[in-house]
């Protein structure tokens, strides 16, 4: 287009206006003049007329221009106005909902994220591959040669290159996995279950092998496999990293989602809309749904109610996410993830520590074996309920199937030192460091068993190590200043004590307990801050209201005698 | 008597200034509701009056802000008049419910019965907010365990709404009023109930022993504090600090023979130099000084170049009139912690004594040796 040179005369140029003039005159009444007369009063066109080069970049405002001249009246605008607000907010709405990882900068991204929105699931998952190969093809990088290679489409070397790192590293678990999303990729479904099982039985809560795991048990028509697999992936919480898998999800969930109504697997669609909801609030709905004719057809009802009051848990209803949660334990009292569900939810309840310990215990009830459980009713036990007997037996019991598992051997070190047994601890904790050496919660309670045995010099190695290790946790400058308190040096418990609180410790015990360090070092005026602080927040501290008279004793000794 | 109509007009100004005028309603319900808060009275009724009262002072501010506006109004302006009708009904609510809450509020300050005590269970717990909207205050509805049927509503103070989390029993502490109306003094979880609800299920539940023992000991429950004490120690007998801060609760409360054997289930099974000087002390509190003597004199040994025992020792020895041995042991003290006036105070007061003592002994003996002199 030929540039031509026009007067600037179109709504936007009041805003310029307001950039050429700085704040000494605002423009919005001009503005108003202009949308509605169709023309700019006077004095602004006097002060602010511009001619500028007018080329094919003013399209745009040209259109705009058509626009706002149509013959509208002036109701007709308002109306036209709030109807594209009120567009671009259901938009804006729906799309904030929306993961990432649906937003693709390329035309296949883009179709993806059409398809997707319009609710065909299958095909969003093969434009968004597309895009992927695309992108990889173009030299894109994950950092990981053969995943790079499956991303681009290139199975024969994928294949070569996870046999090679095979070769190297026989147990690398990257490489294992590549090598069953390749055998998946070839539709070599018994190939690829294998691998994932494999890779389960190693590390049984590997989310991207339990993602492709129930993916590909959902292809071959395994659909209590299926969902017991993404469970156990969704019940830490974790939801894979690799954009295959996820991708692989959505196609089967289209496919399976477009089967005719008597072949579509009800409970398994709720299952994976419930995953899909992690990354679209939207899939909520239809997780729902499914989760209802699945309970209507009898489809394992268990599972469908346990899908249904998940999502209806993460969408802020726990009431009726708990009622779907019992329901489910009444459909099959020994679904463990059910309980598990309603002890959480019942922990947010007050009062309900009953209800809790009825679910926590039928859920290790249901499913002794699985350390998962375990470990929940082991922290209920110890920390809610106090009942370190029990949680002790059920610890023993983990430890004699799984001896090496750091967080039992942590427990049964932990729950020894609480009961006083400490020389069982110490055993404990010295396993559970020749496991774990730079676990510092582990060195930290080992040196509070050895101080509790009186072994002094070994106590403060342990804390010492404990804060080497993570010098900005409270604990170890605790445990000092405990030995030093002991040991009666007095000014190095101090010193430690204010450290820990500077940390941000906020236990009224330690506080009293620095006050009572002070009158010792013969701090008088701090003790008696210190003390009354303590009795600010604490009016019935034993220490405080025992020790402040004393301080105040030695501090004014002239009012005693 | 006549009273002056110069009188009569300063009592009218200050009357218009103290009773209800827009400017004071405010302040007043605030002290109204602070009495309601510290001396609740259960049911519904308050609740129906503070819901009114609410709106009331919304509508005096609402009136007072347009007053302004309305100086051009004409007296007998319809709107003006129908104004001042809401305004009076709002003003006479706000009255209402200050009466009552100086009413509530000496019924509770004259009241000196002693309490008793209701155990009811927590129906709902609203922590201050109606559809969304904060309210300055919170409540509980409770239900009465020993008959059902019957709910009440009742205030929450700020520390109760903390302690609170809804569906537990709870004990209300309740004071029968001086003219008859009860107010509840305090609301709090009923770990007699509660705890015995838990232990059904979890016998070895700790939270739930402790609790218990701390509700008991915080009720002067003392029999059944110790009762229970005891079999959590059976259940956990390495807790070592649970029994020194058991018999320390009972050191606060001056029941230093009860203490005793708490600490002496430390000091027999973990003795520690602090075990050993709780004990000393609470023996010496509660009148046992010889026995008192002989922990600390063990204790001394344990650690003897530490001050404590020494210390407590000074005052034992002392109050058995063993000054010179007091003596010893306070300067014992004051060699190893040398910046401790209390010592040096207690130091001076026993030499002080020990000089009297020996100079009334001398006289004693003089007048002894003086009578034998004298007679035949």
């Amino acid at each position: 287009m030929r540039p031509i040179a026009r007067m600037s005369n179109w709504p936007w140029s009041c805003w310029r206006c307001l950039v050429w003039t700085g704040s000494r005159r605002w423009h919005a009444t001009d503005w108003l003049h202009r949308w509605r007369y169709g023309y700019w009063p006077l004095c602004t066109r006097i002060e602010h007329q511009r001619w500028r080069v007018h080329d094919s970049s003013s399209m745009w405002e040209d259109v705009w221009g058509a626009i706002t001249a149509l013959i509208l009246t002036r109701r007709g605008k308002i109306i036209l106005a709030c109807a594209v607000m009120l567009i671009w907010f259901l938009a804006r709405q729906q799309l904030s909902q929306v993961d990432d990882i649906f937003f693709q900068p390329s035309v296949p991204g883009a179709k993806g994220l059409s398809l997707y929105l319009i609710g065909d699931y299958s095909g969003a998952a093969r434009a968004y591959r597309a895009h992927f190969r695309q992108v990889y093809r173009a030299g894109r990088t994950t950092g990981d040669l053969t995943q790079d290679a499956i991303l681009r489409g290139d199975l024969k070397k994928a294949k070569e290159l996870s046999q090679r790192t095979r070769e190297n590293v026989p147990e690398d678990l990257a490489a294992l996995l590549d090598a069953g999303e390749i055998a998946f990729e070839g539709n070599d479904l018994p190939q690829a279950l294998e691998i994932f099982h494999r890779i389960l039985q190693k590390n049984p809560d590997e989310a991207d092998a339990a993602v492709l795991a129930s993916v590909a048990y959902a292809r071959s028509g395994d659909d209590d496999n299926a969902i017991a697999s993404l469970n156990r992936t969704l019940r830490h919480s974790r939801i894979g990293s690799r954009p295959s898998a996820f991708f692989k999800l959505l196609e089967t969930t289209g496919d399976k989602a477009h089967l005719p109504d008597d072949k579509k697997p009800l409970c398994l669609l709720a299952n994976y809309y419930r995953y899909l909801r992690i990354f679209d609030e939207r899939n909520g709905k239809p997780a729902v749904a499914y989760a209802e004719k699945a309970i209507a057809a009898g489809d394992r009802p268990a599972d469908a109610y346990l899908a249904m009051g998940i999502v209806l848990e993460k969408e802020g209803r726990p009431e009726e996410a708990l009622d779907a949660f019992l329901s489910a334990i009444e459909a099959d009292s020994q679904h463990a993830e059910a309980y598990r569900w309603a002890a959480t939810i019942y922990s947010t309840r007050g009062g309900a520590l009953l209800n809790e310990y009825r679910m926590w215990k039928g859920a290790y009830d249901a499913a002794p074996d699985d350390l998962f459980y375990a470990d929940s009713y082991i922290r209920f036990l110890s920390e809610r309920m106090g009942d370190l007997h029990q949680a002790l037996k059920v610890t023993i019991r983990a430890l004699d199937t799984s001896p090496d598992n750091v967080e039992m051997l942590h427990h049964a070190a932990d729950m020894n030192h609480q009961l006083g047994e400490y020389e069982q601890a110490i055993r404990y904790y010295h396993q559970l460091l020749g496991l774990a050496p730079r676990s510092v919660e582990a060195h930290e309670n080992f040196g509070l068993s050895l101080l509790e045995m009186q072994q002094y010099d070994e106590a403060i190695a342990e804390f010492s190590t404990a804060l080497a290790i993570n010098p900005n946790r409270p604990i170890g400058h605790l445990g000092l200043g405990w030995v030093y308190q002991h040991q009666q040096r007095h000014k190095e418990a101090i010193s430690e004590f204010e450290t820990a609180l500077r940390f941000g410790v906020r236990h009224i015990t330690i506080l009293a307990n620095l006050c009572s360090l002070y009158v010792f070092d013969t701090q008088y005026q701090r003790a008696v801050d210190c003390f009354k602080e303590v009795i600010a927040q604490e009016p019935n501290n034993s220490t405080a209201r025992n020790m402040l008279p004393y301080a105040l004793k030695n501090l004014r000794p002239q009012d005693f005698q | 008597m006549k009273i002056s109509p110069r009188t009569r007009d300063v009592a009218a100004r200050i009357w218009s200034r103290v009773s209800f005028e827009d400017s004071i309603a405010l302040f007043a319900c605030v002290l109204a509701m602070k009495i309601q808060l510290d001396y609740r009275v259960p049911g519904h009724f308050l609740f129906l009056l503070l819901s009114l009262v609410g709106v009331a002072l919304t509508v005096l501010n609402f009136i007072f802000l347009i007053n302004h506006l309305l100086t051009r109004l004409p007296e007998d302006d319809p709107f003006r008049l129908a104004l001042g009708g809401i305004k009076w009904w709002s003003n006479l609510l706000v009255r209402v419910f200050v009466y009552y809450s100086l009413l509530v509020y000496a019924n509770a300050k004259l009241d000196t019965s002693k309490p008793v005590y209701q155990n009811t269970e927590i129906v709902s717990l609203n922590k201050g907010d109606v559809l969304g909207l904060s309210m300055p205050y919170s409540w509980v509805t409770l239900r009465d365990r020993d008959n059902p049927d019957k709910t009440e509503q009742v205030l929450l103070k700020a520390t109760e709404r903390t302690k609170l989390s809804g569906a537990q029993p709870v004990a209300l502490t309740i004071q029968p009023g001086y003219f008859g109306i009860p107010w509840i003094a305090a609301i709090e979880i009923d770990w007699v109930y509660y705890a015995g609800e838990i232990l059904k299920l979890a016998p070895t539940a700790a939270y739930a022993w402790k609790n218990l023992i701390v509700f008991q000991l915080e009720h002067k429950h003392w029999p059944e504090a110790t009762a229970a004490a005891y079999e959590y120690l059976k259940l956990y007998p390495k807790d070592y600090d649970m029994a020194l801060g058991i018999g320390s609760q009972f050191d606060m409360a001056s029941r230093y023979n009860e203490a005793t054997p708490f600490y002496e289930y430390v000091v027999d099974r973990h003795p520690t130099y602090y075990a050993y000087q709780l004990l000393g002390t609470a023996l010496s509190w509660g009148g046992h000084n010889p026995r008192a003597a002989e922990v600390l004199e063990a204790s001394a040994k344990l650690n003897p170049d530490y001050w404590e025992a020494y210390y407590h020792l000074g005052y034992v020895y002392g109050g058995m009139g063993r000054l010179a041995e007091g003596i010893a042991a306070f300067e014992k003290a004051l060699e190893l912690r040398p910046n401790f006036p209390e010592v040096k105070i207690e130091l001076d007061r026993l030499r002080k004594t020990l000089v009297a003592v020996q100079a009334a002994q001398q006289a004693t003996q003089k007048r002894r040796m003086r009578n034998a002199k004298s007679s035949p």
